[in-house]
């Protein structure tokens, strides 16, 4: 289990994360959902150590450094793979450094998304670099696979595979942390939801506790974040007149 | 030691194309000015033939274009440092195999330039057997100081000058690689290979203290590199200035 207490990070005078416990457990499908610049991506390097941070964060009770950190990956945006470098010379390097890496899982993804394995990443288009980061991060073996808005970019219907993939191939005890603003296409995947906001937990809730209150997460999101869909009629009012905005309507 | 090698082999793969790239456009530029500037139907001597190529000069861009092959980032976000990260290998054992690498693709131009000076050298010969017989080449040779460093093997005190040359811009270009991937810039290092080619183009004779000095910069760049990879916080110069 990772466990995180206490957790606070400031950049400059910004408090990008303030007194954050959670706690993520084996075969759970976590998703993180926030505004821009709630902290999720701060929360999830921190879990790495790629931050320096205070508090505490520990996975099975010890603290995370180089000899367990392989149980954890990481799909991000900003892509960590290496770029000059193809497919095949990437499964390498991971089944050299990654005791558990899955092969056969690879294959299947690769041929799965028909990604090329002798083609610098590089050269790849944006969705495919993407399908990549998260292929691979899901392929390490790591117990806990942690992504940071992996489908920024992907059309749709990619996603859509992605999701019913990750679902059929998951192992009990593999647990997720998916941040995306993709509130709705993620709801059927995964069976729970984290909020944060300014720094701060807000929100943490198993999907079967909403659906045995017949509350959907879309509602439970607005909400937790106090959303007010009448400030876009207070915004347009101000830019222009109702009695003009139903003439332009109707 | 095969996690090691792997992140060797990792480095390699990443950079070999540019620096296959750099000596490929050396090797042509210097055989082109040999054959374009060389003007070998009016030229006595191989020397003089030497005087007119510049070859130091296209050797300096060489050079300089080993730095670029060797450090400048290889896409606009080089953040393979997350992977890295997660290593048993350490970043500085990573930084290791990086000098590694560097040097032996220094070693590689080096070697390169004095074959070339030889091959042109011996193509000199065959078109003037009276003025380039093999004892007036080594005089040449002996009176060129950037050639004398280049191909005097014999004279020990001339193979550690080179060897310790070659550490240097290795040192540096490693330096180099390691601030550019955190977008900073790496000025401390471009100071020693300036004075390495300083000294190859200009400063035959006198370089003594320029060269001490390179060499305390290309330590001090070593070693800041190191410090630099501290542990698992490397990209928090770059996560400072991130929006959160």
């Amino acid at each position: 289990m990772i466990e995180i207490k206490g957790l606070s990070k400031k950049y400059g005078s910004t408090q990008a994360l303030s007194d954050v416990d959670l706690q993520l457990r084996p075969g759970e499908i976590v998703g993180l959902f926030g505004p821009n610049g709630a902290g999720k991506t701060t929360l999830i390097k921190s879990i790495f150590g790629y931050i320096p941070y205070s508090g505490s964060i520990t996975l099975d009770g010890e603290p995370v450094t180089r000899k367990n950190i392989t149980r954890l990956s990481f799909a991000t945006c900003e892509h960590s793979f290496f770029p000059n470098i193809d497919a095949k010379a990437h499964a390498q390097f991971y089944k050299d450094h990654f005791e558990s890496f899955d092969e056969k899982r690879f294959n299947v993804l690769m041929e799965f998304f028909s990604l090329p394995k002798d083609k610098a990443i590089k050269h790849l288009s944006t969705g495919q670099q993407n399908q990549f980061e998260v292929i691979m991060a899901l392929c390490q073996g790591a117990d806990y696979i942690l992504m940071d808005e992996p489908f920024a970019g992907n059309d749709i219907f990619n996603r859509e595979d992605f999701y019913k993939v990750l679902l059929g191939m998951l192992g009990p005890d593999e647990c997720v942390l998916l941040s995306t603003h993709l509130i709705e296409e993620v709801s059927g995947l995964i069976n729970r939801a984290v909020l944060i906001d300014k720094g701060r937990i807000i929100g943490d809730v198993q999907l079967s506790e909403l659906e045995e209150s017949g509350r959907d997460l879309m509602d439970y999101i607005k909400k937790s974040f106090s959303y007010r869909s009448d400030r876009v009629f207070e915004a347009l009012d101000q830019l222009v007149p109702e009695e003009e905005r139903h003439e332009e309507m109707a | 030691m095969k996690k090691w090698l792997s992140v060797l082999e990792l480095h390699a793969a990443m950079r070999f194309k540019r620096v296959l790239l750099v000596l490929g456009t050396m090797i042509v530029l210097q055989m082109l000015s040999f054959w374009i500037l060389g003007d070998q139907s009016n030229t006595q001597t191989f020397f003089q033939v030497l005087g007119k190529i510049k070859y130091g000069w296209i050797f300096a861009l060489g050079f300089l274009a080993m730095y670029w092959a060797l450090s400048w980032p290889l896409g606009r976000n080089e953040t393979y440092s997350y992977t890295l990260q997660r290593l048993s290998v350490t970043e500085r054992g990573s930084v290791w195999m990086k000098f590694i690498f560097n040097a032996l693709c220094f070693v590689p131009l080096v070697i390169v330039q004095a074959g070339l000076i030889l091959l042109m050298a011996k193509i000199f010969e065959a078109g003037k057997p009276f003025a380039g017989n093999a004892h007036g080449i080594l005089i040449d040779l002996e009176k060129d100081g950037m050639l004398h460093a280049l191909v005097s093997f014999s004279n020990p005190a001339q193979v550690i000058y080179r060897i310790v040359y070659i550490l240097i811009a290795t040192a540096c270009a490693t330096h180099m690689e390691v601030l550019f991937a955190r977008k900073q810039t790496p000025i401390l290092s471009f100071i020693p290979p300036v004075i390495l080619l300083l000294i190859n183009n200009i400063w035959y004779d006198e370089f003594h203290v320029a060269f001490a000095a390179a060499i305390i910069i290309s330590v001090i760049c070593m070693i800041t590199a190191l410090v630099r990879c501290r542990g698992k916080k490397p990209l928090r110069d770059i996560l400072e200035q991130q929006e959160v």
